[in-house]
């Protein structure tokens, strides 16, 4: 081998290597279509919600690669599509394993190494607070699918909101313990989160507005092997009604513990967002029949219009039914990010930013009306109540 | 305070805690590195027990001495695949190596069964009153069990050849091979039976909650905490350390300090107890002061 050809060989691949890394420095911003980053819970207690976030994601990206008349709140309809920016839009997905440490590793690796403009996720608060911070710091959007603790408010101007803030869920909970049971002192028995801690607080606050009190607050960290002790501190207690969440499989565990130690959830037990667990708990018969009764709320999702454009597609790609409600947030999530980046006309983070509330505002989605105040949360909060009533949940009407 | 409840509940999962913390310890006896996979012996074990039921349709009990077995040969197995080659390597490599098989072991449970939880066609029982506190008869089964086991394991150490040789390696690996114990199988019989002890433990726990493939992970800092607080490398102590731990953690969140707090002149409700949030708190703190107070756990031995 001559020196000139070993020079020039050196120079050849030094200069593939600035390509690769100029390449990968500039990420999405000249790159032909866009990559989008998701987080969830593929694995651990959220995982039924997570891996149904992923296909509710995945299909409206498949949408808007095929070509997708966008309906919106006035009538009209935005083309998106085959692709934007000019290519195909793709799904960076990492797995958030239900715990806010393995949250903040895939939101590092998707900013950090796939370099995406839009991080989407997650619906546990835990895991959204923490990651959004970062983002926000890292002038990155992020919008959230399903979490709606009132700390993300304060989080930053990148940052956004698919679901309404807990703290409207706090009046009607208290509303109907009182119309079912008159109830007068209360239990929380919530998760150590930030989810957790803003419902407890929404909900003494409602308890005391209504002449009544939070006899004990019991907070218990996810993911665990035995909660007798905490089940232990509200059966002490005695409550008149205990206001209960669990993600997935922590409610299995919870009311197969309550009823252990002489509980009877089906009594008194209200459950907000019961939709987090009712797959899990439906899945053993035993457990179904413990939680059987179980009144609470969620947000309200159904329709013509949600089977039209969410249920049935989803039905047809998946073979399978919405498994929770939050595929759908998870879909108009996409839905939005993908209008706010077609508005923008790159994949610049900062000029996405711009566009994801007005986009949100005017887009009609399938979990309801997207609109967002000035803090990027938004706006609309149709709850209904529902019952757990043979392994699954039926709408009720509080006081019969 | 409702006493018996609390009794109750913290030798149940004194029970769970002990069995998989026995192993721990046993292992780190001998071999000097603490095994993080160890607790994911647990989970194989209980998915084993779940696999049996499952697939080959045998009786539970039956099942579960099965799979039993079978997590007895699985961590003998990775010994001899992945621990054997690193012995002569600084604890540090073999730490870091059982952290990985750890994980290996983990998602392969969840490539295969999914992350859902899943039960044991076992029927638990209803909760039988004692007193004013309930038990069922599942739990009863399970204490029993733990006890049978840990009676049956003292024995062992102490009424057989066996069970000397195991002591003798613990104590002092080379000298014990100058005297001509053969501690290689020694040292195979150790994680036949510390494996087995976990799967053991595994499905015990599985039985009482659920099986997820998570189940594991969530033991590592109460096992850990067992195995330490009772002296590391001695079973006695690993027994006792998780009693401690148990009582600890439901005992710390059990009290009702009202009274105590209206005694001092504070305001209180008529409920004030340790939040829920700082349950490992309470054995953690009392592992800490155990060890400024005694460095080698309850039962363990000072080293030179």
């Amino acid at each position: 081998m001559t020196i000139k050809s070993s020079v020039g060989r050196a120079l050849l691949l030094s200069a593939a290597v600035i390509a690769t890394v100029a390449m990968t420095a500039t990420g999405n911003a000249n790159a032909a279509g866009v990559n989008l980053g998701l987080f969830t819970s593929l694995t651990g207690s959220s995982a039924v919600v997570g891996q149904d976030m992923e296909r509710g994601a995945q299909l409206a990206i498949d949408q808007v690669n095929a070509g997708y008349e966008v309906p919106m709140k006035d009538g009209t309809t935005v083309k998106l599509g085959p692709g934007l920016l000019g290519g195909k839009v793709t799904l960076s997905v990492e797995d958030a394993e239900s715990n806010p440490k393995s949250a903040m590793d895939a939101v590092r690796k998707l900013v950090e190494v796939d370099k995406v403009p839009v991080v989407m996720g997650e619906y546990s608060s835990g895991l959204t607070l923490p990651t959004g911070q970062y983002t926000n710091k890292q002038h990155i959007v992020q919008i959230a699918i399903g979490a709606n603790s009132p700390m993300l408010r304060d989080i930053g101007p990148y940052f956004f909101d698919m679901i309404a803030l807990n703290n409207v869920e706090g009046p009607p909970m208290v509303d109907l313990a009182v119309k079912d049971l008159k109830a007068k002192t209360y239990a929380t028995l919530v998760p150590n989160n930030p989810y957790g801690i803003g419902l407890q607080q929404a909900i003494c606050d409602a308890a005391k507005k209504a002449g009544g009190e939070c006899a004990v607050t019991v907070n218990y960290e996810p993911n665990q092997t035995d909660y007798r002790a905490q089940l232990q501190q509200v059966k002490r207690v005695n409550p008149d009604a205990i206001m209960f969440f669990a993600y997935g499989s922590d409610a299995t565990l919870l009311l197969r513990q309550a009823h252990e130690l002489g509980m009877n959830p089906g009594k008194n037990w209200f459950g907000p967002e019961m939709s987090n667990w009712v797959n899990e708990v439906s899945a053993n018969p035993d457990i179904s029949k413990i939680a059987e009764g179980i009144r609470g709320i969620d947000f309200s999702v159904g329709g013509d219009f949600y089977d039209k454009t969410y249920a049935v597609p989803f039905e047809a790609k998946f073979n399978a039914k919405p498994a929770t409600n939050f595929g759908a947030f998870a879909y108009d999530t996409a839905m939005v990010t993908a209008l706010a980046i077609n508005k923008a006309g790159n994949a610049d983070p900062a000029a996405i930013q711009k566009e994801v509330a007005a986009e949100a505002g005017k887009y009609k989605g399938v979990t309801g009306d997207k609109s967002m105040d000035k803090d990027g949360m938004q706006v609309n909060a149709t709850l209904v109540t529902e019952i757990y009533k043979d392994g699954k949940l039926e709408p009720y009407t509080p006081g019969k | 305070m409702q006493i018996v409840q609390i009794v109750f509940d913290s030798l149940i999962r004194a029970s769970e805690l002990g069995l998989i913390a026995i192993g721990l310890t046993m292992v780190y006896s001998v071999l000097r590195f603490p095994n993080f996979a160890h607790v994911e012996y647990a989970t194989a074990g209980a998915y084993f027990a779940f696999a049996v039921t499952t697939y080959l349709r045998l009786d539970f009990m039956v099942a579960a001495v099965l799979a039993i077995l079978l997590t007895a040969l699985f961590g003998l197995a990775t010994d001899w695949l992945v621990f054997r080659h690193l012995r002569r390597r600084s604890d540090i490599i073999l730490m870091i190596a059982s952290f990985a098989l750890s994980i290996a072991i983990r998602q392969f449970i969840l490539m295969i069964w999914g992350p859902s939880p899943r039960f044991y066609t076992v029927g638990w029982g209803d909760p039988l009153h004692i007193g004013n506190a309930l038990i069922t008869p599942m739990q009863i089964g399970i204490i029993a069990a733990a006890t049978v086991c840990m009676a049956g394991f003292h024995l062992l150490l102490n009424k057989t050849k066996l069970g000397v040789s195991m002591r003798a390696s613990a104590d002092n690996t080379q000298l014990s091979e100058a005297c001509g114990i053969p501690t290689d199988r020694v040292v195979r019989v150790i994680w036949l039976i510390g494996s087995g002890f976990a799967g053991l433990g595994g499905i015990l726990l599985a039985l009482d909650t659920q099986l997820t493939p998570l189940m594991g992970e969530a033991m590592i800092i109460p096992v850990f905490g067992a195995a330490i607080l009772g002296g590391i490398g001695s079973p006695y102590g690993a027994m006792l350390g998780a009693l401690i731990f148990g009582f600890a953690e439901n005992l710390g969140l059990g009290i009702n300090w009202a009274p105590i707090l209206h005694g001092l002149g504070l305001s209180a409700g008529n409920f004030a107890f340790i939040p829920a949030g700082y349950k490992e708190a309470v054995p953690f703190a009392l592992l800490i002061a155990m060890l400024i107070w005694r460095p080698q756990g309850v039962m363990g031995r000072k080293r030179q």
